[in-house]
């Protein structure tokens, strides 16, 4: 079909919007509400085109292209309407760009700067209203939210967890709970896809960098860093690397620059729990109870089953996630061979997750001391003045980092199941039906199939956020000028899928590392020992 | 057949006479009947369009939700009239091949209510409904932008009541995500006479909603085409005595005013829309010159501001920012770039806004600043003629500085050098009106003076 944009003439064959056909030709739209996975919300107003022959102007967002459409997306009106569209915004807004946690990747800053929006054009409506702090991991200021939709949207449609919502009408609605309530009362999972689609700073996670700092310049605690396995290719991008690159030995470089004693692979550790998650199947497998076995490595998953689904918590596995693993590790078995009081240990996880933040104050898992998430960790870097991109890349230290590529493709769905059956296949007792499902509507969805016995299945891998943690609520969020959350981690899961066909270990039990740790330390997955600290249970936390 | 008020003629025509739903589309069609619920959409047309969908289930649905203020055609309509609501609706749902009608009422008519659930239940055991189409009653529960048709449909699924963009359209995928056709509790109400006299016979006409400065208030019902002049001056008897008519307002909240030059204007859809103003529902308040056009439209823009949803940014905010300027003015606080703002944010809320509701809202303020732009030249000088606003007295360029004015105000609120003009200072005013009453050359307005 033939449209007219800008007075030039353009052929498209796809049937697409406004929006996407004038990105595919180089004409630049900003949006704030939209976001590719979630559709078009059309709240913010800002993408306003002209349609010639249609009244007023139209969101390019939700409009669909058609063959003779006369399409004007820079004349005076269209600027003029989007840049007071932006000062509305900015009106009421606690602009304090210098201080907020989004600087680098506000889209409402990016727009507003782009056509010069001035935030004293309309005097402000009512006084700011406060930061609600109280949250255990994530930070609310209604005073930076646009009121875009897109963490409701995700909470709802996409997690099916509900838990966000308008509160009130107008002006003075704004994004909550239901009657005001904390989101630690609410079921909650802490998954942080609210926080991953904000496109301003009104959702933050706590910020633990204080206290970072503080453990890292005393001298008598020795600081140990792991980095989960999809870090690695997401860090580069808040330093203006294209998405999915691989940063590992810069991001190993990076931590050493700022301080870290010991900077080792969770990837270790991810090859370890499917030492003991296998073996764990296999048992279940041969005395047929408690199937299907669930993975339990992601912790939105697990909050998920202890709050709705508790009667599901025993086909959870029991093998802690590869961060509990690695906190009990340290701690008895790399405290011992390097000579350290365990005390004087202070371990840090590098995770792409506001969940792991909520993991480690489970009692199973009190051996890490401290989650930073990927957005996090970008912002520290920055502020200690190390440029992650400029830095040689730099090895992990061991021991406790050998990994084989099963243990990298835990950062991506489908990648436990995936590690498992590479363990185990050939000991498996008969054919088995695996699953991986991402998303906590979806794997809502396959719970209730498996309720009603029209599908049945042995091992089922479930991440939270979709895609797994590629996609993880901690991650920076896409900074394309179409935001596209999952088409930015299919890049990143494309990385780390060619990084794991050029390792040369394969499966987890080729491990060296890991081969060694069960000589002389665990003994055998069945050990007393091995049980005791790599297993964990779970309570039902039903609400 | 004949139960409570219910005849249901019109219904019975179309069985007997074996009237296929494409002959009834045709005769709707052929009436030229357009939506009365505001945008005035041919209801011939919107019928066409869903029955040519195809679907195993679709819904028609009766919009109840009566919220301009001061419209209170369709309530009168649903109290009095149900079986002719559901008549229509049975027409409607045969026409376009729909089995489920659903009646959106506010909860706020509880009267209307009542009647229509009696209604039904009578409809139900005398065959109407029941078999091959059923009607439900839900209530909404206040909110304004619930009248809007995306935004009633998510009330009706019992979502928040907010209005989502289209593309899909309701008549793509509507209530449970099934092809919906709403139509208006009046817009109905015509059917079964199109129906039953032929289109050729409809009178077209339209119920207004009187209120105001006029002698006789209340519901009037007149063919579309009539002149503004004739429904005030004939229909409610003129203005009040010692009064003097200056304007009406058509439309609510998101219609526009039109003065009284332009009473010859006929009221039908495209002259209204020529001078700024809608047909709109059919709400029409009448103004008198003791009514300040910038209160006038102050009021308009509060009940939008306060109505809308929050969804979109130039609703939600544009309209709180139109409220403060027009607050400005009515304090006396207004600057000429007052003004100049107040019609471009107008404007682009109009450009940008989501819904129907949002891209209306600044029309009653635009039309009042286009036809009444001396009373808004006036306040920025302090001014206001209809004596509504500043709640307080002004001195005006009369006064020759004898100070008895000063003399008179209890609170000491008067200052200035005898010989020059004196000035109230607002904050201590107590707007007593001693001072008025007490000047000699009529130089301090404010009040009644």
């Amino acid at each position: 079909m033939q449209v007219t944009i800008n007075h030039h003439v353009y052929e498209f064959k796809q049937p697409q919007t406004i929006l996407t056909a004038c990105a595919s030709i180089g004409i630049e739209i900003p949006t704030l509400c939209y976001e590719k996975s979630l559709g078009a919300i059309a709240s913010c107003r800002v993408c306003v085109v002209k349609v010639v022959g249609r009244r007023g102007l139209v969101t390019a967002c939700n409009t669909p292209i058609a063959d003779g459409m006369q399409i004007i997306t820079n004349d005076a009106e269209v600027t003029a309407a989007r840049k007071t569209v932006l000062e509305l915004l900015l009106s009421d807004h606690r602009l304090e760009c210098t201080s907020c946690a989004r600087v680098d990747d506000c889209r409402l800053k990016r727009f507003a700067t782009q056509y010069g929006a001035d935030k004293n054009t309309f005097a402000p409506s009512r006084p700011l209203p406060p930061i609600d702090k109280n949250q255990k991991h994530i930070v609310r200021d209604n005073a930076k939210c646009i009121r875009c939709g897109r963490c409701v949207k995700v909470c709802c449609d996409v997690q099916g967890l509900g838990v966000l919502g308008t509160l009130g009408r107008g002006f003075d609605g704004e994004i909550g709970c239901a009657f005001g309530e904390s989101l630690d009362t609410t079921k909650c999972i802490a998954c942080g896809q609210c926080v991953a689609h904000c496109p301003t700073g009104a959702l933050v996670e706590n910020s633990n960098l204080p206290l970072l700092m503080e453990k890292l310049a005393d001298p008598n605690i020795h600081c140990v860093v792991a980095t989960a396995p999809s870090v690695r290719v997401t860090l580069g991008e808040g330093f203006g690397l294209p998405s999915g690159t691989n940063v590992q030995g810069k991001m190993v470089a990076a931590l050493r620059r700022v301080g870290f004693d010991r900077v080792f692979d969770l990837d270790f550790a991810a090859d370890l729990t499917i030492m003991q998650e296998g073996h764990e199947l296999l048992e279940r497998l041969q005395s047929g109870k408690n199937l299907p076995q669930f993975t339990s490595c992601c912790p939105g998953w697990v909050n998920y089953v202890e709050q709705c689904h508790p009667e599901l918590i025993p086909n959870l596995s029991t093998a802690k996630s590869p961060m509990g693993m690695f906190g009990a590790i340290v701690k008895s078995y790399y405290a011992k061979k390097a000579g350290i009081d365990p005390k004087q240990i202070y371990t840090v996880m590098l995770m792409p997750c506001i969940a792991k933040c909520d993991e480690i104050t489970r009692d199973a898992i009190r051996d890490v001391d401290m989650v930073i998430t990927s957005r996090t960790a970008i912002r520290f870097f920055k502020q200690q003045g190390v440029n992650l991109a400029a830095l040689p890349d730099e090895e992990f230290d061991n021991p406790l980092s050998l990994s084989s590529g099963a243990g990298l493709i835990f950062g991506t769905s489908g990648g436990v199941c995936e590690a498992a059956m590479r363990n185990i296949k050939d000991q498996l007792p008969r054919s088995i039906k695996g699953i991986v499902v991402s998303g906590i509507a979806n794997a809502e969805k396959l719970i209730q199939q498996i309720k009603a016995g029209q599908v049945h299945y042995d091992f089922i891998e479930v991440m939270a956020c979709p895609g797994g943690c590629v996609n993880g609520g901690g991650q920076p969020s896409d900074r394309g000028l179409i935001q596209d959350n999952l088409g930015n981690a299919r890049k990143r899961a494309a990385t780390i899928k060619s990084m794991d066909k050029y390792n040369s270990l394969h499966k987890a039990s080729d491990n060296p590392a890991i081969q060694q740790l069960y000589q002389e330390f665990l003994g055998s997955p069945e050990s007393p020992l091995a049980q005791k600290l790599l297993h964990t249970r779970f309570h039902s936390r039903s609400k | 057949m004949n139960f409570g008020n219910g005849k249901y003629e019109a219904w019975q025509k179309i069985q007997t006479e074996k009237i296929t739903p494409d002959a009834v589309i045709t005769m709707v069609e052929q009436s030229g009947l357009r939506g009365r619920g505001g945008a005035g959409f041919p209801t011939g047309k919107k019928w066409r369009l869903m029955a040519a969908v195809t679907g195993n289930q679709k819904f028609v649905v009766c919009n109840g939700d009566e919220g301009d203020p001061g419209a209170f055609m369709d309530r009168a309509i649903m109290e009095q009239y149900p079986h002719t609501i559901l008549e229509a609706m049975c027409i409607a749902g045969y026409a376009v091949g729909a089995h489920q009608g659903v009646i959106y009422v506010r909860a706020e008519y509880p009267d209307a209510v009542t009647a229509l659930q009696t209604a039904i239940t009578q409809a139900r055991a005398n065959g109407i409904l029941g078999k091959n189409f059923d009607i439900d009653i839900r209530l909404g529960a206040g909110a304004y932008v619930c009248g809007e048709e995306t935004a009633l449909m998510n009330s009706v699924m019992g979502k928040r009541g907010e209005p989502h963009p289209r593309p899909p359209y309701p008549t793509e995928s509507g209530l449970y995500g099934k092809p919906t056709m709403i139509n208006n509790v009046e817009t109905l109400a015509n059917i079964p006479n199109i129906i039953l006299h032929g289109p050729a016979n409809f009178p077209n006409t339209k119920i207004f909603a009187v209120s105001g400065a006029v002698q006789k208030c209340g519901l009037v019902e007149v063919p579309i085409g009539t002149t503004i002049r004739d429904l005030v001056e004939n229909y409610c008897g003129g203005a009040k005595p010692g009064h003097v008519i200056k304007a009406v307002q058509i439309g609510g909240p998101s219609g526009g005013c039109v003065p009284a030059h332009l009473f010859d204007t006929p009221l039908d859809y495209d002259s209204l829309k020529q001078v700024g103003a809608i047909l709109g529902s059919g709400g029409l308040i009448v103004l008198d010159e003791t009514t300040c056009m910038v209160d006038f439209a102050k009021f308009f823009v509060q009940f939008s501001a306060s109505e809308s949803c929050g969804k979109c940014t130039p609703c939600r905010i544009g309209t709180k920012k139109m409220q403060a300027i027009l607050e400005r003015l009515t304090k006396g606080q207004g600057t000429p770039a007052d003004l100049i703002q107040l019609r471009t944010l107008g404007e682009q809320i109009m450009a940008t806004s989501l819904c129907g509701l949002g891209q209306s809202s600044p029309n009653p303020i635009l039309s009042a600043l286009n036809h009444f732009q001396d009373e808004f030249q006036a306040h920025l000088q302090g001014i206001c003629p209809a004596g509504a606003c500043f709640h307080g007295y002004h001195i005006t360029d009369k006064c020759v500085g004898c100070g008895l004015c000063a003399k008179k105000c209890p609170v000491g609120a008067i200052h200035g050098e005898l010989k020059q003009r004196h000035q109230i200072d607002p904050a201590v005013c107590v707007k007593c009106g001693l001072c008025a009453k007490n000047c000699p050359v009529h130089a301090i307005t404010g009040g009644n003076h």
